[in-house]
């Protein structure tokens, strides 16, 4: 997942305006067939959890699922927690008082998600234990060294440090985007700040709060990559375990199949709070009020901020450098990576094309034909993209031993599963293009002699260009960033940046992995440069 | 000049067409013809149904039931179902829709083939005098402009008939008459037959050969502007059209006779009449038994409201000269009313 307003935020389009027009066959068809390379694994999943005349566990304890299930709802709770408190922190300290250089903190707090929670995981073990950099820097100092993080707290805050930016980039427009004159009325009415808070400034933050929270959950309960590396038992940590260990995949299925079953709960949740999004969708004639810090509270500020910049983007990069430094001063053979680089550059833009060509049928069929089986189709992706990336991933892999034995571990399947578990990243950056062309253009021109294919190629896709690159640098940086389905569907010996920073941390090459992770950084920091300065 | 050509095909003739967004019925079975060149009206208030069908005109919704023929053509019957890029009709459209990523040129070239495109565009700019801003993009045109591209480019592929969706709606009021006497005389000279939509009345009469009124979704009256401001087919066409008063009234032998004269009626028994402000004379003297009630002064005009001894109001528009005031006497006399038949409730 990355910096993309999950559906809790995204306005949904009111179609009393615009009457609804009957779609054609064609389009239907299209929208059909990029929605169900998504719709198939879930569906397999949820089978092998339920199937007719019994209920296969494969050998996994009742005990042992009360466990899975304990552990990973505590991780969820406290990291969506103090995700929320920090994001809503950050997003409230840089645009409504009156700290000086707000667009740049503001900038520095979203960047932490160039680090993929993995990578972050990775520095934090490189900078703990006896060899770690912070360790070193604590014992020159006379101070005892750091034990290896990991656990509980070392996942905590991990998950917490990359997933905070979500709730602050979903949070800052909201609250920019709140008009004055509502909390102005209240206190004219004799409104209390506080009550003001209460009863006009929260309830207009709710959809943002409420879908970035969901965000984080959902991001939490994927994770994978993170709670392996700093050893915290979760159901995705298990899943990869018995997938690995044994011959018989149907612990590892079932175990998939609870997951999805618990994450799609959430995504109901999310989808039904999805009305009240337009509340905040107006833009108000004037910025709101900036309340002054003053005293120690603005001290606090700056010490809160620079605190989450430094966990979250400093010390990761310092820790990843020092470790590439040393092992190349020590004479370890440099590996360049250039391979692996070129494969996750190569496989992450073929998958941010057909995903991008896969959106615009189901964009056009949603913004321009709305209705209740599209909006079915939309929610069917949005459930694919909102699932665990390792469960998806071993339900393509399932079907396609089973279905089409031609395509396993081949790089089509790699895009196909990247495409079906991405489409909602292409598919809103899409639709927010479309609604900002009026359906008059299509019509003028349909009207005009041009045939509706003409048209698309001729108005449409010329209009959209710039949020169709948008979604695609979004399904981009996602591709770069995805391991547990890469890990899985991957053809054998098809290494990709974040496979190799995996496969090296967890044989504790620190120096190999800390170049890899320092290269896909890179990579991933040139299209979310652009991405971020777009939204300003 | 308003009755059709029998010798010339209806341009456009559409028969008996329904249609409905879920449970909203739009329209109820209308029929209309057009002959061809000439610039009809469709005059309503909003949701009576006029951007309806002019959108099922062009193509781009599909009525319930009902069949439209443009040039003896059909495009819309039973089992029939002509794409819009195949219909040959021009559209200007209410926020006139211009492309935003080509320049003024391309625009109006855009339905041209591309063999006559260059020579047609320096044709079509000529006719809406814009010559000079072929290279300019949308945005960087006047409204009056961005209108007069809009028709230009509906214009350019030589569409069997133009259809004009509230075309002056996002004109300030200072130029609306300007661009509106332009369009028309640009319609007029190209020869185009045009349907176009308001719902405001003094630009479907000023502008118009017939004007069709819709109210919920049918057509309640088609005529000639003079036709249907003083003879509406209704009170609620007379009441739509402009201010007007009614007064009830019994009518035999062709007569009917009322508190403020006699008229001529062609129903009989129980009729309202219409009197219409600017049929209204008033005359200030001290022993008139109308008196003044109230004054609203425009400037260039001034609304009267009259009581008459038996207790009823009718207006008169007069020009700004007589200073009356409330209370004065007056006497009266109508130059025109027309009847409907029974006496409706005000």
């Amino acid at each position: 997942m990355a910096a993309v307003a999950p559906p809790g935020v995204v306005p949904t389009p009111k179609p009393s305006v615009q009457k609804p027009r009957r779609a054609s066959a064609a389009l239907w068809a299209a929208a059909i067939a990029v929605t169900l390379p998504g719709a198939a694994p879930i569906l397999h999943l949820l089978w092998t959890v339920v199937k007719p005349g019994g209920f296969d566990a494969g050998g996994i304890s009742a005990t042992r699922l009360l466990q899975l299930f304990g552990s990973t709802t505590l991780l969820v709770g406290s990291v969506t927690a103090t995700a929320l408190a920090a994001g809503t922190a950050t997003a409230w300290l840089t645009s409504r008082t009156d700290i000086a250089g707000r667009g740049v903190w503001s900038t520095l707090v979203s960047l932490p998600l160039v680090i993929p929670s993995f990578v972050g995981a990775l520095a934090m073990l490189g900078s703990s234990g006896n060899g770690g950099l912070m360790s070193l820097a604590l014992s020159a100092i006379g101070l005892p060294r750091l034990p290896v993080f990991s656990g509980f707290w070392a996942a905590w805050g991990a998950l917490s440090l990359w997933n905070f930016s979500y709730v602050h980039l979903v949070t800052t427009p909201a609250l920019r985007r709140m008009d004055p004159s509502l909390e102005e009325a209240a206190r004219g009415l004799g409104a209390t700040r506080w009550r003001t808070l209460r009863d006009v400034v929260l309830p207009q933050l709710r959809p943002a709060l409420l879908g970035s929270s969901l965000l984080v959950a959902l991001y939490v309960i994927s994770d994978f990559g993170a709670v392996s590396l700093l050893r915290y038992e979760t159901f995705t940590r298990a899943i990869y375990t018995q997938f690995r260990g044994r011959l018989d995949v149907t612990p590892a299925l079932f175990l998939s199949g609870i997951l999805v079953a618990g994450a799609l709960v959430l995504v109901l949740v999310e989808q039904r709070n999805r009305g009240k999004a337009s509340l905040a969708a107006r833009r108000p004639a004037r910025p709101p009020e900036r309340i002054p810090l003053r005293g120690a509270r603005r001290v606090a500020a700056y010490g809160f901020l620079t605190t989450v910049v430094i966990g979250g983007l400093v010390l990761p990069i310092v820790t990843l450098g020092w470790w590439a430094m040393r092992g190349l001063s020590l004479g370890n053979v440099f590996d360049p990576v250039w391979a692996e680089a070129a494969r996750s550059t190569g496989v992450a833009l073929a998958a941010a094309a057909a995903t991008v060509a896969a959106a615009l049928p189901l964009a056009i069929l949603t913004v321009r034909h709305p209705s209740r089986p599209a909006g079915v189709l939309e929610s069917i992706s949005w459930s694919t993209y909102s699932l665990p990336h390792l469960a998806v991933g071993l339900g393509f892999l399932t079907l396609s031993i089973r279905f089409v034995p031609a395509v396993y571990q081949t790089v089509v399947l790699l895009i196909i599963a990247y495409m079906a578990m991405f489409l909602p990243q292409a598919l809103s950056a899409t639709q927010a293009g479309l609604r900002q062309v009026g359906p008059h253009l299509e019509d003028a021109s349909r009207g005009l002699g041009v045939g509706a294919l003409a048209t698309l190629r001729r108005v449409t896709v010329p209009l959209v260009w710039r949020s169709l690159l948008a979604g695609g640098g979004l399904v981009f940086l996602t591709v770069m960033k995805e391991l547990p389905a890469t890990l899985l569907l991957r053809p054998t010996g098809f290494e990709t940046l974040a496979v190799r920073i995996w496969s090296a941390s967890s044989e504790l090459f620190y120096t190999q992995a800390s170049v890899a992770a320092l290269v896909l950084i890179g990579i991933s920091a040139v299209p979310l440069y652009l991405l971020v300065t777009r939204d300003r | 000049m308003t009755e059709p050509d029998p010798t010339v095909d209806a341009a456009i003739r559409m028969r008996g067409i329904t249609m409905s967004y879920g449970s909203v019925q739009a329209l109820t079975g209308v029929d209309l013809d057009v002959a061809g060149g000439h610039l009809m009206t469709l005059l309503g208030p909003s949701g009576s149904g006029k951007t309806t069908a002019l959108r099922l005109i062009a193509g781009f919704d599909r009525p319930d039931a009902g069949s439209i023929e443009l040039g003896g053509e059909t495009m819309v019957g039973p089992g029939a179902f002509v794409p819009p890029d195949r219909r040959r009709v021009g559209m200007v459209f209410q926020d006139y829709a211009l492309f935003p990523h080509l320049t003024v040129a391309r625009n109006v070239g855009y339905g041209v083939a591309k063999r006559e495109r260059p020579q047609r565009v320096r044709e079509i700019l000529e006719l809406v005098g814009l010559s000079g801003k072929a290279a300019r993009l949308p945005h960087e045109l006047s409204g009056g402009e961005q209108q007069r591209v809009a028709l230009a480019r509906a214009l350019a592929p030589d569409p069997r008939v133009i259809l004009l969706d509230e075309p002056f709606s996002n004109l300030d009021a200072a130029l609306r008459a300007r661009v509106r006497n332009e369009v028309a005389e640009i319609l007029r000279r190209s020869g185009t037959t045009a349907i176009f939509v308001t719902h405001d009345q003094e630009e479907a009469l000023s502008l118009s050969d017939t004007v069709a009124v819709m109210h919920d979704g049918g057509i309640v009256q088609t005529g000639t502007p003079t036709e249907i401001y003083h003879h509406p087919a209704d009170r609620w066409v007379a009441a739509f059209l402009g201010d007007a008063d009614f007064l009830p009234g019994r009518a035999d032998d062709g007569s009917v006779t009322t508190s403020v004269g006699v008229f001529p009626s062609p129903h009989r028994g129980s009729v309202t009449v219409m009197i219409r402000p600017e049929s209204v004379a008033v005359r200030p003297t001290p022993d008139g038994t109308a008196i003044v009630t109230r004054r609203e002064f425009f400037g260039h005009d001034q609304l009267v409201t009259i009581g008459l001894p038996d207790g009823s109001v009718v207006r008169a528009r007069l020009g700004p000269a007589p200073f009356l005031r409330p209370g004065d006497h007056v006497d009266i006399t109508v130059d025109e009313a027309a009847t409907f038949p029974g006496v409706g409730a005000h």
